[in-house]
């Protein structure tokens, strides 16, 4: 294969595993809780440094929490003396109207915070912890007023969907500039939680009617990203447009990752930028190497003429569900283990109810038991 | 929607910015996860949308650089699609 000259746009900073929420379809490892030697801020202005060199024109920061990290205002403005353009995703129950002025200070781009539903009790509910809601409309409305053009994020599954008209009127009121509706993606914590997520059929199409309309209603004005689940798609989606091609990411402890779930994929040995410069990470370490491009991918996918739109779907996905990161992704209609798809959407439409396992200390512990 | 009237005068939105990528040696326009590989005459269009110059002036000065007077519709198109997937903002 030879050498690829593709460099990424984007660097996933997730600063920290810690979080004062809980929601289970976190997407953070299982295992966050045993990953705690954070990267200090000199580190991180190291790798955001290399990044730039590397191409990178945009750090998203993420956690966990970002803003448990005291140094974060200094870590976005040396993103920003680096010509960075910088957005920081929260869950908003940290956000004061002194750190918020000095996040604008330090001339951060955007500002995302993540709300769990438009009902206070369900969001709470589902954020887990102590109650956050009304703390997160705080925290949107003093990113609006400090300034920051204000992205919602709400994750939806089958608890929240059927409120997305609320969901989208709440994003109205609060001035968001965007709206992400992302469908829950079932990896890490959301599998374990699927059969309490996963929406039927009849409520994916619904919202998808919904958000499509108030798309042309809104148009102009406010954003709004309906991402659709894949579950529901008769093929995989082009998971972050290709392994190694645009995004990587860089967790709490230095991991640089392909992509952030990525380190759940067992079998792949993944370096930290503590060892190894990112550009040399990126091109000449093994796991970053190991899907990128078409070359490695199997039947029906090294055939099939979409193979250049959606490089064989998720490589996590395939993992989870097959115990394969080499499989084809499920989600494709295609697949000789799609049945694992159309099972779990058979249950969606039965309706199996189960206890919620939350994201926290305790039960990532719990979940490495044998 | 409404036409893009002369007297307007767009604006990049507040999470839109232009940047030289040096690395690649492209124009960009980044936003919240994304980024727009910009070709020569979106860039020279949007560098113009400075929130002070209108519609009309924008016109006369690439109709000047181009020596060129039919681009109107041209560019009108393009900032429109640019204003409907909200980089630029045209009302006022």
């Amino acid at each position: 294969m030879k050498m690829e000259q593709t460099r990424p746009y984007s660097l996933l900073c997730e600063l920290t595993y810690r979080c004062p929420l809980q929601c289970p379809y976190c997407s953070n490892p299982i295992d966050f809780a045993r990953h705690n030697d954070e990267l200090g801020a000199d580190e991180w202005k190291r790798v955001l440094t290399e990044a730039a060199a590397l191409g990178v024109v945009q750090a998203h920061f993420s956690g966990g929490e970002p803003l448990l990290r005291a140094d974060i205002p200094e870590i976005i403005r040396h993103a920003r003396e680096l010509d960075l353009y910088t957005n920081l995703s929260t869950g908003g129950t940290l956000l004061t109207e002194k750190l918020a002025a000095e996040l604008r200070e330090a001339e951060l781009d955007s500002l995302q915070v993540s709300i769990q539903d438009a009902d206070g009790t369900e969001s709470d509910r589902m954020a887990g912890g102590a109650p956050s809601f009304e703390k997160k409309l705080r925290a949107a409305r003093l990113a609006r007023a400090a300034g920051f053009p204000l992205t919602l994020n709400v994750v939806l599954h089958r608890q929240n969907i059927g409120r997305i008209e609320r969901i989208i009127a709440m994003a109205e009121e609060l001035g968001a500039e965007r709206l992400e509706l992302a469908n829950t993606q079932f990896n890490g914590w959301a599998l374990k939680n699927r059969a309490a997520l996963i929406p039927t059929r009849a409520q994916v199409e619904q919202a998808a009617a919904i958000a499509h309309a108030a798309q042309q209603r809104l148009k102009g004005r406010m954003e709004i990203l309906y991402v659709r689940p894949d579950y529901f798609e008769q093929y995989p989606k082009p998971c972050l447009n290709g392994w190694g091609r645009m995004f990587l990411t860089v967790t709490a402890d230095g991991t640089a990752l392909p992509c952030q779930t990525a380190r759940e994929i067992t079998g792949l040995t993944f370096e930290n930028v503590r060892q190894r410069s990112l550009t040399e990470i990126w091109f000449v370490s093994e796991s970053f190497q190991k899907f990128r491009g078409t070359d490695w991918l199997p039947e029906p996918c090294q055939s099939c003429p979409r193979k250049k739109m959606d490089f064989g779907g998720c490589r996590c996905q395939a993992f989870f569900l097959t115990s394969d990161a080499n499989a084809t992704d499920p989600a494709c209609s295609l697949s000789p283990r799609h049945d694992l798809i159309t099972q779990a959407l058979t249950e969606a439409e039965t309706g199996a109810d189960q206890t919620l396992i939350y994201r926290n200390a305790v039960e990532s512990a719990r979940q490495l038991l044998p | 929607m409404a036409d893009i009237a002369n007297t307007s005068r767009p604006r990049l939105a507040d999470k839109a910015r232009l940047k030289w990528d040096a690395v690649r040696g492209k124009h960009l326009l980044l936003f919240p996860e994304g980024v727009l590989v910009l070709n020569p005459t979106a860039h020279e269009i949007l560098e113009l949308c400075d929130g002070h110059r209108t519609f009309e002036e924008i016109i006369k000065t690439l109709g000047e650089r181009y020596q060129n007077n039919t681009i109107e519709g041209d560019v009108k198109e393009i900032l429109q699609k640019l204003a409907d997937k909200n980089f630029v903002k045209v009302d006022g």
